[in-house]
């Protein structure tokens, strides 16, 4: 039995057999290359692989390729095409595929205009509350994060597309209020208090949501304290 | 002279003093931790696995301050797209280069809290500079994420 060594024309064979003429300077069925993308011979292609070339999807597709810098001499092809529209909605926005939500998306590019206070649900600060005590009560004062990205992902689901980056934002700043105002009242009790070092018992008592929120001043896109902050 | 020089270098002895009882405080610790994620291969168009990884206990106040990775690729690898997800779901969305190299100074998480699983994929770009072959992207990569508490 021969070894195979040429797995390129085995692949060949599987989509219809060496020679078969696919679109120009190609062999594989749907490839064609980039600057051929508008001809009527590719467009066909399209439209009989069932892609509708005025969609969004679409749009967004051939709008993400020549950004990433998809030359006219490069190949693409009927199939990948499809497979990239699938990462779109029908308003030609990326959905995530791990968490199924929009609007949370960053690049190099994307800079700090989202980081702003904006008004987020009382339940989603009320959660986040809860779960900062339960660090300081139950780890002293350490977190893996369990059960925090289903807050965020929980208020997401209750916020516009367009609000969810300067939300998460919002709530990362009431997280941090939260964190320094259990670390300032263990400080007073045990000033040489660090992370992982026992909570002295009673610390934490008469802590609430409402007294940390009333003490807090909004300075440009962060909250300050209105006592004086300590450091671990 | 002499008696102006040394009240000058008291006063000067005596504010270098006052300064670091007051800035000491609020000098922030750092650490870091580092992890690598499986293999992602993604072909033609579509997603590669997902990769996850957890970034073990962190103080509760954590900030991050930055966030490096280091990308293993695989020759002859094709365009692609890296999406790392934080513990909060913000996602980064890069291009992804071609040949192994480390991209540091990320910045796009600054300041979210570590803590909790973290998420990278790629997707292949869909194009390839070769007609013959279907695009095909392998990449590892090691992400660094620094912070302060």
């Amino acid at each position: 039995m021969p070894n195979i060594t040429n797995y390129g024309s085995l692949v060949q064979s599987m989509f219809g057999g060496k020679g078969t003429s696919w679109g120009t300077g190609s062999t594989l069925p749907g490839v064609f290359q980039f600057s051929q993308l508008n001809s009527s011979f590719v467009q066909s292609q399209l439209k009989a692989a069932g892609i509708d070339t005025h969609s969004k999807q679409y749009k967004a597709v051939i709008r993400q390729m020549t950004k990433d810098g998809c030359t006219g001499s490069m190949f693409t092809n009927v199939q990948a095409i499809k497979n990239l529209m699938k990462n779109y909605n029908s308003r030609g926005e990326f959905v995530d595929p791990s968490t199924g939500l929009t609007g949370l998306e960053v690049t190099d590019e994307t800079g700090d205009s989202y980081k702003k206070i904006i008004d987020i649900p009382e339940s989603s600060k009320d959660k986040m509350f809860e779960s900062v005590r339960d660090s300081f009560l139950h780890r002293n004062g350490m977190g893996d994060g369990k059960g925090d990205t289903e807050i965020y992902m929980d208020m997401y689901r209750q916020m516009k597309s367009d609000d969810r980056l300067s939300a998460g934002y919002t709530l990362g700043q009431y997280h941090s209020a939260y964190a320094q105002a259990f670390i300032s009242a263990v400080k007073a009790v045990d000033s040489g208090w660090t992370y992982g070092k026992s909570i002295p018992s009673g610390a934490l008592d008469g802590i609430t949501r409402e007294s940390i929120e009333n003490a807090l001043v909004q300075k440009g896109n962060t909250f300050a304290g209105k006592t004086v902050d300590y450091y671990v | 002279m002499k008696a102006i020089t040394k009240r000058t270098f008291t006063a000067f002895t005596v504010c270098i003093m006052v300064c670091m009882m007051f800035s000491i405080q609020v000098f922030a610790a750092s650490d870091y931790f580092s992890k690598s994620t499986t293999k992602l291969n993604a072909y033609n168009g579509g997603k590669s696995n997902e990769s996850t990884f957890s970034s073990g206990s962190v103080p509760k106040d954590a900030k991050i301050t930055g966030v490096r990775i280091h990308y293993t690729v695989a020759s002859g690898t094709d365009p692609y797209t890296v999406y790392l997800i934080s513990p909060k779901k913000t996602r980064y969305v890069v291009s992804g280069p071609l040949s192994s190299t480390t991209v540091s100074n990320i910045s796009a998480f600054n300041g979210e809290n570590p803590e909790g699983t973290w998420t990278a994929y790629i997707v292949n770009a869909g194009r390839t500079t070769h007609g013959n072959v279907y695009p095909v992207s392998t990449v590892t990569l090691s992400v660094t994420v620094n912070y302060e508490y």
